[in-house]
Parts: structure tokens; sequence; C-alpha cells
């Protein structure tokens, strides 16, 4: 059964126990969506914590939603969300043996906007942003789960930070422009990332120039972006050139054929800010390669311009990918800088704070639900205070805390 | 003096009688459990120096008006009474300071904490899996049980000591202390990690250990079984003692 609910213990802290109440009050007069099943228990009985819906759909979430966990079906989580989430997040999924996301306030702003956008202007930009652990990504995934709901084509990168760092990385001098530099693994790995997000939603597009790859090889016009793709994962010298082409190719046919684009990049302030010195990227002259001299990064930075539209660009911005001295601020304006700053103005910056009370007692109540907390403590009302005051409610402090109870 | 020899004596006797019989760990339970009670004499404090209050409803009452902590100095709380039973125990707080290395706690603590995400990784997917309660009911989830339980199973009961006499050296069997059997059944389930490969995190390798070492196998279970058949094979040398 997926509607369930879990009871805390009686005498919760004030505000707590109102929220949670208020939590009930809604679910039963949606009626239909959520249901209540209560065991009566003499002591127990009035307060109660819902920490789930049976609302799957990221299109129907509403405020009224926030806190509770959704279900992702597993066939998207293979395709759609491969790749996507944590490592820590996804194990953590598998042990608990369903794949769940909390519905987050942000997120859930972000999805409104872009119900109601008109997407004839140029392109829309919003910045998630907040303290480490805050759950950016999470909101980041939910707001692609809503887009690929409604059949949008995802352009997703998975962190962006791995382009501009390794020091023991290939780097080739471009096929396209001297100057420039090429990552030929990291192309690939990330056209076959995009192949699996989009599975059949790139059957009737094709190519609207000529791309000529050597004397011998060229994609003449009308040549379906699948072999393209193809094309790049065979030949890893031109997937960088294949994924600009595909990009290109998106950013045109936006508007003409009328199919919408997500811009989903993690931790995009790495394409503006040139990583640490030591493990940087280096050419075959053992010279730094800044971001904007990597090929994959110039080709991405034209999709956050405002040259074309019926699309949206949704990013996050990330302490923990610049430099050991660049981390004082976790505001996009500090961690942009100044050229990244003007690059994506205007946006709009949403912060992902930490959880609310309601927010992190309903993740309390789903890990002790799925039997994460052993702890006999823990699993008390005094317990739980605990926790959420160690862990200081954010989200990853509290798996983290949670995680050895 | 001597009554107490003769009683370890008459101990090591029967025990190697259990031991021919089947495991013998849960002799001395009690006696770790205990909490040892700080003595007056070796106490770092001046007698004037009372108790506190460690109890939060009865700090939040206040203290009576007659009340000798008001004008008495008050003794500081120890650790294991004053931190809360969500990050607290002396066993692991035992283990971690064995597997500290040159004062490194913070880091032995990240092993800790790993250390028992990894074993509720393993069980609690076991149980969320399971169909039947039937099965759910059978699958310990408590990563704290299972460590305990894991080192309560390497525990030996008896140990060999080296005793000469007239120039000859005996490896005699004699019975272990409870602090002993404590030290060997961890020190042996830390080192039997540390000889595993070297590439796999250490919290990885003492999780299937303690795994292991909760289902009676592994290394450090048959290093305890070595030192069993060693004493029973030594058990003519035992009057040696």
């Amino acid at each position: 059964m997926r509607e369930r609910l879990v009871r805390v213990a009686g005498g919760m802290m004030k505000s707590l126990s109102r929220t949670a109440y208020l939590c009930v009050a809604n679910d039963v007069k949606q009626g239909s969506s959520r249901c209540l099943s209560s065991v009566a228990e003499p002591k127990q009985s009035n307060l109660r914590q819902v920490f789930r819906t049976s609302e799957d759909d990221p299109r129907a979430h509403t405020l009224d939603h926030v806190g509770l966990f959704y279900k992702i079906p597993e066939t998207e989580v293979n395709s759609m969300f491969k790749g996507c989430i944590h490592p820590w997040h996804l194990r953590l999924m598998n042990t608990f043996n369903e794949h769940c996301l909390m519905v987050r306030k942000p997120s859930v702003e972000v999805n409104g906007y872009l119900k109601n956008m008109n997407f004839n202007h140029p392109v829309p930009k919003f910045v998630y942003y907040g303290r480490r652990g805050a759950g950016k990504v999470c909101s980041l995934l939910h707001t692609m789960h809503f887009c690929a709901r409604n059949d949008w084509i995802m352009v997703h990168v998975p962190w962006a930070g791995q382009w501009v760092r390794g020091w023991n990385k290939e780097v080739a001098e471009s096929t396209h422009k001297p100057g420039r530099f090429d990552l030929p693994m990291d192309a690939a790995e990330w056209l076959s990332h995009f192949r699996i997000q989009n599975q059949n939603k790139l059957k009737d597009l094709k190519t609207t120039s000529e791309y000529i790859w050597t004397k011998r090889e060229k994609a003449d016009v009308g040549t379906p972006l699948d072999e393209i793709i193809n094309f790049g994962l065979n030949r890893f010298k031109f997937s960088s050139d294949c994924v600009g082409v595909l990009l290109k190719e998106l950013r045109l046919q936006a508007a003409e054929k009328g199919f919408k684009v997500l811009v989903a990049i993690n931790s995009v302030n790495s394409f503006f800010v040139p990583w640490s010195k030591e493990n940087t990227l280096k050419n075959s002259e053992k010279k730094q390669v800044l971001p904007h001299e990597v090929s994959l990064v110039h080709n991405f930075k034209k999709m956050l311009s405002p040259t074309w539209n019926n699309g949206a660009v949704v990013c996050t911005v990330n302490e923990g990918s610049n430099d050991q001295s660049l981390r004082e601020d976790y505001t996009p304006q500090y961690l942009l800088g100044q050229e990244g700053f003007e690059w994506f103005d205007p946006f709009v910056p949403i912060l992902v704070p930490e959880y609310s009370s309601t927010e992190a007692l309903s993740c309390l109540s789903y890990y002790i639900d799925r039997n994460w907390i052993q702890n006999e403590h823990g699993r008390t009302e005094e317990g739980m205070k605990e926790i959420m005051f160690v862990s200081n409610r954010n989200p990853f402090n509290l798996y983290k805390v949670c995680s050895s109870l | 003096m001597a009554a107490s020899l003769s009683t370890v004596k008459g101990l090591c006797a029967t025990a190697s009688k259990v031991l021919a019989a089947t495991q013998c760990s849960n002799l001395f339970a009690d006696h770790i459990a205990k909490i040892s009670v700080q003595p007056v004499r070796q106490s770092m404090y001046n007698p004037k120096y009372v108790e506190p209050i460690i109890d939060k409803a009865t700090l939040e009452k206040g203290l009576d008006p007659d009340d000798l902590r008001r004008h008495r100095p008050i003794k500081a709380p120890t650790t294991d009474i004053s931190i809360s039973p969500l990050f607290y125990d002396p066993e692991i707080l035992k283990f971690t300071n064995m597997m500290m290395k040159a004062g490194n706690k913070e880091r032995v603590r990240e092993v800790m904490r790993k250390l028992f995400e990894n074993l509720k990784h393993m069980q609690v997917e076991k149980y969320n899996k399971a169909t039947s309660e039937s099965e759910k009911a059978e699958i310990e989830c408590n990563p704290v049980v299972i460590f305990k339980q894991g080192v309560e199973n390497c525990k030996p009961l008896l140990l060999v000591t080296r005793v000469v006499k007239g120039g000859v050296a005996y490896r005699v069997p004699v019975c272990a202390r409870p602090n002993e059997q404590r030290f060997r059944a961890m020190k042996w389930i830390i080192e039997s990690c540390r000889d595993k490969e070297r590439r796999i995190p250490m919290e990885q390798k003492l999780a299937w250990e303690i795994m292991d070492a909760y289902n009676n196998q592994g290394k450090a279970i048959r290093r305890k079984q070595e030192i069993h058949r060693i004493c029973e094979s030594n058990r003519a040398f035992a009057h040696l003692r």
C-alpha cells in the first residue's frame, strides 16, 4: 500500500504538530489523492505525519505536496535519470527498494513558472543556489522530471566541473578551430548520456546544413541527428564537434519544429571560473587550459545565450566546483564571477533553503518507515529533535547523521 | 591471592571442557558491561565536589533552596552519561580508539560512520526486498547489534602465555580476563582487515569482516579457533600457571 501514515509520538513540538496536523487536514480535503489509514491507538491518535504522496506526476505537484515523497518509476530511473543522481543517493534509493524524491518548494516554484511561461521570448534562465547539501541537484531532478513528462528534449550536464579538471585526461587540439581544445572521452560520454535521456524523441530531427568532418567524410543536409550521435561515438576525434552540431541544430529547430528544450546544467559556475593550477586540464605543452578554451564549454555557453527561444535553462551553482579559495559565499553573483554573471544576466535566482521543520520531520519519518534509522532513541520524538538540531536540518547532513544510527 | 589463583585454575579447567563441547564466549558478558566506578581515593576531584545533574527534566525544575549544589563545586559530567544514546556507546568508542593511528580520531570516526552505514546498507536492502513478514523478522538490521555480536563471537575464552620452567619455555593456556577478551577480539578484527587488499577502503573491509564474525565465520573467528586449538593441545601444561 503506497499511502501510509506514520504516527509520531504524542506531545510534539508545538510548531511541528501544527504543520503536521495541517498536512492531514489538506489530505482530508483532497480526499481521493491521498487517503488516511489510521490504526486507533489511544494515546497517539491526534498527531500524525504524512510523508508520502500518491501523486507520482510532477506536473500535478502543488504547494500542498511540499515536503512529501513521491515515487519515480523504475523505467524512468534507468532512462531519464541515468547518471543524474548522486551515487550516495542512488545507493540509498536502491537500499530502500524504491526511488523517491521529496517535493520541495523551489522546484515547485520553477515548475509553475515553466508551466505558465511564454516561450516566444528568448530563453528564460533559472539558477538554483543554496548552501552545500541543501538539495539543489534534487530540485533540478524534479524540474527535469517535470519537463520529461511534458516531452521536452533534455540537454543535461550531470556535473560541469568534470570538463575543466583532471590531470590525467586526454586533451586534443580542436579539429574545428585552432586555439581550442577537445575532450574526446568526455564529449563521447555526454553524447551517450544525451542519447539515453532522449530515447524516441530524436526520430524526426534532421540537420539543416552540411557539416564537413574531413575531406572524405561529411554529413549532408537532412542527416538524422541519431546518425550524428553515432558518428561522434564511433569517431572520438570528432565527438566534441558532434556535440556542437547537435546543440546548434536544437537551438535552430526548437522554435521551427515546435519542440521544447530544457538545458539543465549542474554547477554551471565551473564554465566561468578557472580551476586551481595543480590538477587542472593541461594541453600537450603542459600549459593550463582555461574553461573558455574547452570546446565543450564553448558550445554549452551558447545554449545560455538569449539567441534562441522555445526552451528553458535551469542551472545550479555549486561552491564545491570552485577552487578552495573561492568558496566564501554561495550566491550566484559570487560564484559565477563577473564574466559569468554578465553572461547569465538576466536570470531568476532561486534559493534552495535547508529543510523546514515539517520537511525534516517528513524525511526522518520516511527513513524510519524504510527501516533506516535503527537506533531506539533516534526513533523517539526526543531523538528526532536532536538529529534535527545536530544536522541543522541540512538535507545532506541529515543523511550523514542518520547513516550511522 | 592464592585463593584467586585457585579459582582461576578451576575456571580454566571447566572452561576447556566447555570449549570441547561448543562455543564458549558468553561467560563474562556481564562483567564487561559493568560500568567502572571511580573510587574515591583515586578521584581527581576534591571530596567537596558534588555530582552533577544530568537529567534535563530535573534541571529545568531548578534547585531546592537547601540543595548542596548551590554552594559547592560540581563535578564535570563524564562522557558516557552526558552524551545522548544516539552518539555514544562504550564498546564502539573502545573500538574507535583501538583503530586510531597517531591521534587521528576524526578520520577513524568517519570510518566508523561509514562502517555502520555499510552494515545497514547490506541488511536493510535485504529487509526491504524481503516479501514475507517471517523473512523480514529474521533479518537483523541494527548495525550496533551486529557489531557487538560480531565482537562477542570473536572473544577467546583461553589464551596462551609463555612460562619458563627449568629452562624450558612452555605455552601455557590461561583463562582470559574479560578486558583481555574484548581487546583480543577487537584487535583480531582490525588486524585481519589491515592484512587485506589495500585498495579497498577500511570501512568496507571491516563491514565484511564483522558480518562474517556475526555469522561465526571469517579470519578473526579462525584466529580465535586457532588459539583455542593450541590451548587444547597444551592442556597438559595448565598446572604450570
